[in-house]
């Protein structure tokens, strides 16, 4: 300010020579150099409007009550302002405070002023000053507080993204210019992977970028392209903020997994060959709840390692890990050092037991205590699509022996939900058996009697389990339980138990008839048992319960023919509970009457199921979806599922006639109000012409085409499994 | 009419419902109650209020803004309206100076403007061209520069 070459008397000198003789010489009040002012002012002549106004102000020394001096101050004010002389606009705005400190004008103005010279600090003093004098009831007093409110705002921006270090920031930098929520919003604009390069722009711009990136909770990097390495693990763990409640990581670089996971587990990696150790505090981690690593590791291999902080994620609740063997996971549960964890997901477990280990590891049991707190447990591979075929074939079967299976169920007695999928758990050597005799069905009824999900799709087990009668889903898809030695040579087939079973009795639900009063859901693919076994397995759960069957390619069931003698009805009706002869001629009108509320029925890859077995079929109200694929079902038998409350006046009751008829309405659409509970229904394109299809279609139902045959499948394994069998002596 | 007056002094005539565009403008009038009172504007200078009121003039119409959903799908789209482009083709200093008016002034629908114009500008620049545009010195030592294009590299090559 100093360098302001203007001064009073300048103006009055410019003032008095351009504008005295022509415009002032009848002006000899106060009020009229104001009204000169005004017009000088209006006419962009501001130097002379400063004179006209201080020779006003002058004049009014002496006679103070003939002009507003106060108005005539803050004219004077802007008048300096315009011509950039700051120090006397100063002066006239700090005169209106003095001479009328009652008058919230003077503090507008040298707040302004401050404002306007960027010193927001002075301005919100000015402005809060004038808060304490004027009267509450001043017009002006809102006014004021708005300027006091932006100012107190601004000294705030200023402050933002500014660090002191920094070298003058350019004008015209957004970042610098801009109050941060409007850099937020613009930044929000731009797409994410623009934002992390632009990273490297400068320090603000860092600093606000990393404001502006969302909050990550969920770190899913499981189909991540780039190979995840502990320097980038670290890197996204470390600016994650503390947010991250759960990390998935699929693509880790090989020779990094280790690393990775000791960084999650023990919040640091170990100095290896050089290496620098990467150390997250403890609150970057603090809400991680759920860890997903699908790399195989060895970091619960080496507790002692990290002995001293191998508390850091006490909290995690959902951990999926590949575990090498299961002492390992044992030792993991065991210890106690995941007293939250509910959820435990080891696909892959290898079992490293061997003959005599396992007496040593079945004692060490003892001093483990119950793990009261994991409910869910999952072995081997994932959980089977909905489809209701675990295509787990490809993947290598998990080994756990028989015995450690049980032990390990033994430390979980609260467990509700166990996924067994794809394990061999038949494998035990002759020294075992010579050991110990003592039965190795797994009797879940003692060992876990709250569970409600038993999955044992694709895996191998001694015997089937005894299953509490709390459980409500069982899955046994592709399970087999055979107990034979030498079942190395089995591999690739898939069946059910069968007579080759020395401990089961060849059913799969077992005697007790309360026990499965709770099922919803059956599921027996492809079994090779006696009808009569399935029939009686199945009777023993509660049929009017009873929702979902799955018989898919259980060929020994004959849906065609009628049931083996008159004779064998009586036994029927009492052994399935009827209260009186059910009048059941085949095994389809026996299913329907054993389970009448059925809404799912898949009875797909079966020569027997043909369009008359639709006839008992279409007595189920409820059902909903119907798998036929690859029987001898066609579009006329289907249809009388789907037409069974179809009216058509005076039609007789051919199924073939009927479709017509259907076909015909369907066309015309007239056949708005017909709605057949039946949804879905799953065949082949050979079963079904389009022309039927399209007409479903019309009334909601949706045939869904598959094309593979799982019956040609069944062909091969069962070729393969007679020449297994005839090649083995047992 | 309202009047106006910038933090440099000047005074402008305004009707009453385009300076109504400004919700602190609005809420002023409301709290002093009297229409002939001259509103201060301070932090506005007269070129950029100007500027302004010729955008509230132009908008005065617009009907008032929807619902929150509607402004979240606006402030997603980045296309802008033709006249807006246009009243945005200023020297950077002058953005700038608008967009922090329109933030004062509480002018939403400008302030919407103003990011979006800004936000374009950003759109697919590299460091360099941000640099650039925007005179922005690199305070980065080469070293820390490296470092973090090093952790960032896999969102560059898309």
């Amino acid at each position: 300010m100093d360098n302001t070459i203007y001064g009073d008397r300048r103006y009055a000198v410019i003032f008095e020579s351009v504008a005295w003789d022509r415009e002032t010489s009848n002006a000899d009040s106060g009020s009229d150099y104001v009204e000169l002012g005004d017009n000088l002012t209006k006419r962009q002549c501001f130097e002379s409007a400063y004179g006209a106004y201080s020779k006003a102000l002058d004049l009014a020394a002496c006679s103070p009550d003939t002009i507003d001096v106060l108005d005539c101050l803050y004219k004077r004010y802007v008048a300096a302002m315009k011509i950039g002389a700051m120090r006397f606009a100063l002066r006239d705005a700090m005169e209106m405070i003095y001479s009328y400190p009652e008058s919230p004008m003077g503090y507008l103005t040298a707040g302004n002023f401050y404002q306007s010279q960027q010193d927001y600090n002075s301005a919100t003093l000015i402005y809060l000053d004038g808060l304490k004098v004027v009267d509450s009831d001043h017009s002006m007093l809102p006014v004021l507080m708005h300027s006091y409110e932006a100012a107190v705002l601004w000294a705030m921006r200023k402050s933002n993204f500014q660090d002191d270090s920094e070298p003058t920031p350019s004008r015209v930098d957004p970042v610098y210019r801009l109050p941060r929520e409007l850099v937020l919003n613009i930044l929000d604009q731009i797409p994410l992977s623009q934002r992390l390069q632009l990273l490297r722009v400068s320090r603000a711009w860092r600093s606000a970028l990393y404001k502006s990136l969302p909050d990550v909770t969920d770190l899913n990097l499981e189909n991540c392209k780039w190979p995840i390495t502990a320097n980038k693990l670290h890197s996204l763990l470390a600016q994650g903020r503390g947010w991250i409640t759960s990390i998935s990581l699929g693509n880790v670089a090989h020779v990094d997994a280790n690393t990775c996971a000791e960084l999650v587990v023990f919040g640091k990696t170990a100095t290896t060959d050089g290496s620098e150790s990467k150390q997250l505090r403890q609150r970057d981690l603090a809400a991680v709840r759920v860890f997903k690593f699908d790399c195989c590791t060895t970091v619960f291999a080496k507790p002692s390692r990290f002995a001293a902080s191998w508390s850091v994620l006490p909290q995690l609740e959902e951990l999926r890990i590949r575990i090498e063997n299961s002492p390992e996971l044992m030792q993991l549960l065991a210890d106690g050092k995941l007293p939250r964890l509910r959820e435990l997901d080891c696909y892959a477990v290898e079992d490293i037991v061997r003959s005599s280990d396992d007496v040593i590891y079945l004692n060490d049991t003892v001093k483990y205590g119950p793990q009261n707190q994991l409910k869910v447990l999952r072995l081997g591979g994932p959980a089977p699509s909905s489809s209701g075929f675990p295509y787990v074939q490809n993947l290598r079967a998990s080994i756990i022996s028989p015995r450690s299976l049980q032990r390990l169920l033994q430390l979980l007695p609260e467990l509700e939900e166990f996924y067994c999928v794809n394990v061999n758990s038949r494998r035990i050597t002759d020294d075992m058996l010579s050991r110990n005799r003592i039965s190795l069905r797994l009797n879940l009824r003692e060992l876990t009697p709250k569970l409600r999900v038993l999955d044992l799709s694709s895996s191998k087990m001694r015997a089937v389990p005894l299953v509490p009668a709390s459980c409500e889903v069982i899955n046994m898809d592709f399970c087999e339980s055979l107990c034979i030695r030498n079942c190395e040579t089995f591999r690739g087939v898939r069946y059910y138990d069968d007579v080759l079973d020395n401990e089961g009795d060849g059913y799969f639900l077992q005697e007790e008839a309360d026990e499965y009063k709770n099922l919803r859901s059956i599921s027996v693919v492809r079994s090779a048992r006696p009808f009569e076994k399935i029939f009686d397995s199945l009777a023993r759960c509660d049929g009017m319960k009873l929702t979902t069957l799955n018989l898919h390619g259980c060929q020994t069931i004959d849906f065609s023919s009628k049931l083996p003698s008159p004779s064998d009805f009586a036994k029927y009706y009492e052994r399935y509970g009827f209260e009186e002869d059910p009048q059941v001629f085949d095994s389809a009108e026996l299913l329907v009457h054993m389970f009448p509320n059925l809404e799912e029925l898949r009875v797909g890859c079966n020569d027997t199921v043909t369009d008359s077995t639709m006839d008992a079929f279409k007595m189920l109200d409820n059902l909903r979806l119907l798998d036929i694929a690859c029987t001898k079902v066609s579009e006329f038998g289907l249809s009388s599922v789907i037409l069974k409350d179809f009216n058509t006046r005076d039609v007789p009751k051919n199924n073939v006639v009927k479709l017509e008829v259907f076909r015909w309405t369907a066309q015309v659409g007239q056949i708005d109000w017909f709605k057949p509970m039946l949804k879905t229904v799953i065949a082949t394109p050979r079963q079904m012409s389009v022309k039927s299809i399209n007409c479903f279609a019309v009334v909601g139902v949706c045939v869904n085409l598959v094309h593979h045959s799982h019956h040609l499948a069944q062909r091969v394994e069962e070729s393969l499994y007679n020449q297994c069998v005839s090649s083995h002596t047992f | 009419m309202v009047k106006l007056t910038s933090s440099d002094g000047e005074s402008f005539d305004v009707e009453k419902d385009v300076a109504e565009r400004s919700i602190l403008i609005k809420n002023m009038i409301e709290d002093v109650g009297d229409d002939s009172t001259e509103i201060p504007i301070p932090n506005v200078t007269a070129n950029v209020l100007k500027k302004v009121l010729e955008w509230c003039e132009h908008h005065k119409g617009d009907p008032a803004p929807a619902n929150e959903d509607d402004t979240d799908a606006r402030k997603k789209s980045t296309d802008i309206d033709e006249w807006d482009q246009k009243f945005m083709q200023v020297d950077q200093e002058m953005l700038f100076e608008i967009i922090l008016a329109a933030n004062y002034l509480d002018i939403k629908a400008l302030l919407e403007v103003g990011c979006k114009t800004v936000a374009n500008m950003i759109k697919g620049k590299t460091p360099e061209e941000i640099r650039r545009t925007f005179n922005i010195q690199n305070d980065f030592t080469p070293e820390e520069e490296a470092q973090i294009r090093r952790e960032n590299e896999w969102a560059e090559d898309r």
